[in-house]
């Protein structure tokens, strides 16, 4: 049953109910019906994790699974709570094939047999059932179009649930051996990290308040103090890159007080007030050639600034395999840079509480790394209690203007 | 030939799924026409048809409470309305036959005035009357919606002056039949707006979700209704550094929460009412003598009753409205800011109170030039705890 038409009712007024006596005694004959026409089935997109609660549903429905950035592979999606019967199938978009799946509790068996004139082999019980449904895409049967899963209730359900619980593994990102490029990551303090001790900031002493992640993957920031910072080239460690000493020299610390780090040595170590950049190898199998997230995240006792730049460097070849990294070649070196500010603090001491960004990064080793979107989640303080959003967060300002020289 | 000889109307109101009402309806309404208008009617189809007509407004209205501790995530405001009418219709040698019709409603405590008609749905996008929002800079704002598949709004959007923020479509697994009830800016951090929404579940006025979006320097949210038609509503923040802002809500004409800030002067009073006795001092248990420090007045009731009176300072003229609603609110609360509500969501306790202002001269630019309020409020319970 669709209800299609729902009434408000404002109850300090007076409402009323007519019934009327319809009944016509010399019912003129009617016209005939137009003929049916197939109704428009809208498809919804569905990212791959996301589900929908079908609260209150009837008809056909379409979800779309997107199979871009995938490798072929298994999709698999849940279906839970199911009560009253549904049919089911997987398809290529564009060629509805495939034979239904039907689910559902036995003890609607006489309503399906009088809506479908089909015969239900249910499951007996009045509790909700669960199932799933696995289609694996290989160069046979799917040429990169996304799938499409329909979903047939001849009789209106309530509250069943479609999940797309796993799909098929992404796209890695390429190897430099194949794109040329290897992408660094580099990210540094442009502060002393300073921890808030009764009001007050103070230099922090360690770097346990911060958390960075590339794809979940923990990397470890070597220093609290300014300048001090980690480069995270994204390439296997076995070709043991070695930076092209084409204008600056590699070793030691950093030239002058004025260098950044970003333009400046490739290593360095700590000294005086400056922190030490270090490195560190992440394989391209664990990023992808879409979306990849970068995690920096600052616990809300300390106050951090950093900056972040991302670069893509050519590569040449050094005995057979490409392990020359150009830095500082102002001619083909380019990058994206943002500054991110972790100072929206408190001294109340909490692990929940944090100053966090979120930045998705694609075209990793390629000529032109991008930042698709970047998502900042600060403490707030409402009604005397400091809180972060339960959400991810916020977007927040980035940009992908390119810097040359770098 | 046949004539409607009764109607039968079954009710139910309920909460939760909107397909899963109870079995039993709460209440069974007959209705039978006179047997002389069936005869007449039988004899003659020339002569007008029967007519049968419910009212039954009052009893949804018993299962309608409004459920709100001053967290917006855990409001209960509307309940589903089931109608069966089934009519009876009877022929000339006595044969009856009968058919049914089922239709569903969601039932608020609004009201509409004597021009809108009867049976008032009333906005079926924006449920507020005033057509700016007027609200203490940094603090959260609510805006109720209407939002359905089939009417109301399909779309939000927030924008500062012509350029779109952010969007915030109710779609997903949020359809169908909602009530998005909560829009919170907040600017404690720095100059971002925060803006969250809250919808309630497709099938559960009672259930609700929460989504955010955060888009920077709103200053104007506009609202499309599914036939695509968009209207705007304006977000003004006022900031009194002399006064602490104090917020009032209450259920307004179109029966959902509707926040209004009295940004200028409160003043707090109590009055007390005494019944008494004069009881004897007197000890004449040994010599006649009076018990000195013994109280001659003796009380039967001393209460005591708080009330509250606050200015809104300086606000848009649209909310001359929104006072009128107010007036005639059965529900208004306050907000206690030492205590966070019970079912939590980081509010502050509601507290109930009563409108005591009964005259309100409602302002105009034109006479008034700039429009300020100055209201009543009564504490809705007693100073000492009175119920047994």
């Amino acid at each position: 049953m669709a209800i299609d038409d729902i009434r408000k009712i404002n109850v300090r007024s007076p409402y009323y109910i007519t019934v009327e006596d319809e009944f016509e005694p010399d019912v003129p004959i009617p016209p005939d019906p137009e003929p049916p026409t197939e109704p428009v089935v809208s498809t919804t997109d569905l990212a791959c994790g996301n589900s929908i609660n079908y609260a209150a549903a009837v008809g056909v429905k379409k979800i779309r699974i997107s199979t871009a950035n995938r490798q072929y592979g298994d999709y698999t999606v849940t279906f839970s709570n199911i009560t009253i019967p549904i049919k089911y199938r997987v398809y290529n978009e564009g060629t509805a094939t495939g034979s239904y799946t039907t689910k559902g509790l036995s003890q609607y068996a006489d309503e399906w047999l009088e809506n479908t004139g089909e015969v239900l082999s249910g499951t007996a019980g009045t509790t909700p059932i669960s199932a799933s449904l696995t289609h694996t895409t290989n160069s046979g049967n799917n040429n990169g179009e996304n799938l499409i899963l329909e979903i047939l209730a001849p009789m209106p359900i309530s509250g069943t649930v479609v999940e797309i619980t796993s799909c098929a593994s992404e796209v890695v990102a390429p190897p430099p051996s194949t794109s040329g490029y290897v992408t660094v990551i580099t990210l540094y303090n442009t502060a002393n990290l300073t921890k808030w001790v009764s009001g007050l900031p103070q230099q922090a002493s360690g770097t346990s308040a911060v958390t960075i992640k590339l794809n979940d993957v923990n990397i470890t920031l070597p220093s609290a103090k300014i300048n001090g910072g980690i480069r995270i080239i994204c390439s296997d460690v076995t070709p043991d890159w070695i930076v092209d000493p084409t204008t600056l020299p590699y070793i030691g610390n950093k030239i002058n007080a004025s260098n950044l780090p970003v333009w400046a040595n490739w290593t360095y170590s700590a000294s005086g007030n400056n922190g030490q950049m270090t490195t560190v190898y992440v394989n391209e199998s664990a990023l992808t050639s879409s979306l990849n997230k970068l995690e920096v995240r600052t616990q809300a006792d300390h106050q951090a600034q950093y900056k972040l730049l991302i670069a893509s460097h050519p590569t040449s070849e050094s005995g057979g395999v490409n392990k020359i990294l150009t830095h500082n070649n102002s001619e083909t070196v380019t990058g994206v840079q943002m500054t991110l500010n972790h100072t929206f603090g408190t001294d109340y001491s909490n692990g929940q509480l944090f100053n966090r960004n979120n930045i998705y990064l694609s075209d990793l080793n390629e000529a032109l790394p991008t930042i698709s979107s970047n998502i900042f989640n600060s403490p707030k303080y409402v009604s005397g209690e400091f809180f972060n959003d339960p959400q991810e967060g916020v977007q927040f300002n980035f940009s992908n203007a390119r810097y040359f020289g770098i | 030939m046949k004539a409607l000889k009764q109607a039968e109307l079954q009710l139910w109101v309920y909460g939760g799924d909107i397909l899963n009402h109870p079995n039993n309806p709460n209440y069974l309404l007959t209705k039978v026409v006179p047997s002389i208008e069936v005869a007449n009617r039988l004899a003659n189809p020339d002569i007008p048809k029967s007519v049968i007509v419910f009212e039954i407004s009052e009893l949804i209205k018993d299962y309608v409470t409004i459920e709100f501790d001053g967290n917006y995530n855990a409001l209960v405001q509307t309940k589903w309305v089931r109608t069966a009418v089934r009519r009876t219709y009877v022929e000339a040698d006595g044969t009856e036959t009968s058919d049914t019709t089922v239709k569903y409603g969601i039932a608020f405590r609004g009201y509409g005035n004597i021009a809108e008609g009867i049976n008032p749905e009333l906005s079926k996008d924006l449920m507020i009357s005033n057509t700016v929002i007027n609200n203490k800079c940094g603090s959260f704002i609510t805006a109720p919606f209407y939002t359905t598949s089939e009417d109301g709004v399909a779309r939000v959007d927030y924008f500062q002056n012509q350029t779109q923020l952010d969007l915030n479509p109710p779609v997903g697994n949020i359809s169908q039949f909602t009530i998005a009830q909560e829009v919170k800016i907040d600017s404690a951090v720095d100059d971002v707006i925060t803006i969250d929404k809250t919808f309630s579940v497709t099938t559960s006025p009672d259930d609700s979700i929460s989504t955010e979006e955060i888009p920077v320097d709103a200053n104007r949210i506009t609202y499309t209704d599914s036939s695509g038609v968009s209207r705007s509503i304006d977000i003004k923040c006022i900031d009194d550094c002399k006064y602490d802002a104090q917020k009032v809500s209450f259920i307004n004409k179109f029966g959902v929460m509707q926040d209004m800030w009295f940004f200028a002067k409160r003043t707090d009073s109590m009055s007390s009412q005494r019944e008494s006795y004069r009881s004897t001092k007197l000890d004449i248990s040994n010599i006649a003598s009076y018990k000195v420090s013994n109280h001659e007045n003796s009380y039967l009731e001393n209460q005591g009753k708080e009330r509250f009176t606050m200015n809104t300072g300086f606000i848009h003229e649209s909310y001359g409205e929104v006072v009128k609603e107010l007036l005639v609110s059965e529900y208004v609360y306050m907000y206690d800011v030492n205590r966070f509500s019970p079912s939590g969501g980081y509010s502050n306790l509601a507290v109930p109170v009563s409108i005591a202002s009964s005259n309100v001269d409602i302002k105009t630019r034109l006479n008034d030039k700039l429009i300020e309020y100055t209201l009543e409020f009564e504490a809705d319970s007693d100073f000492i705890q009175s119920v047994r």
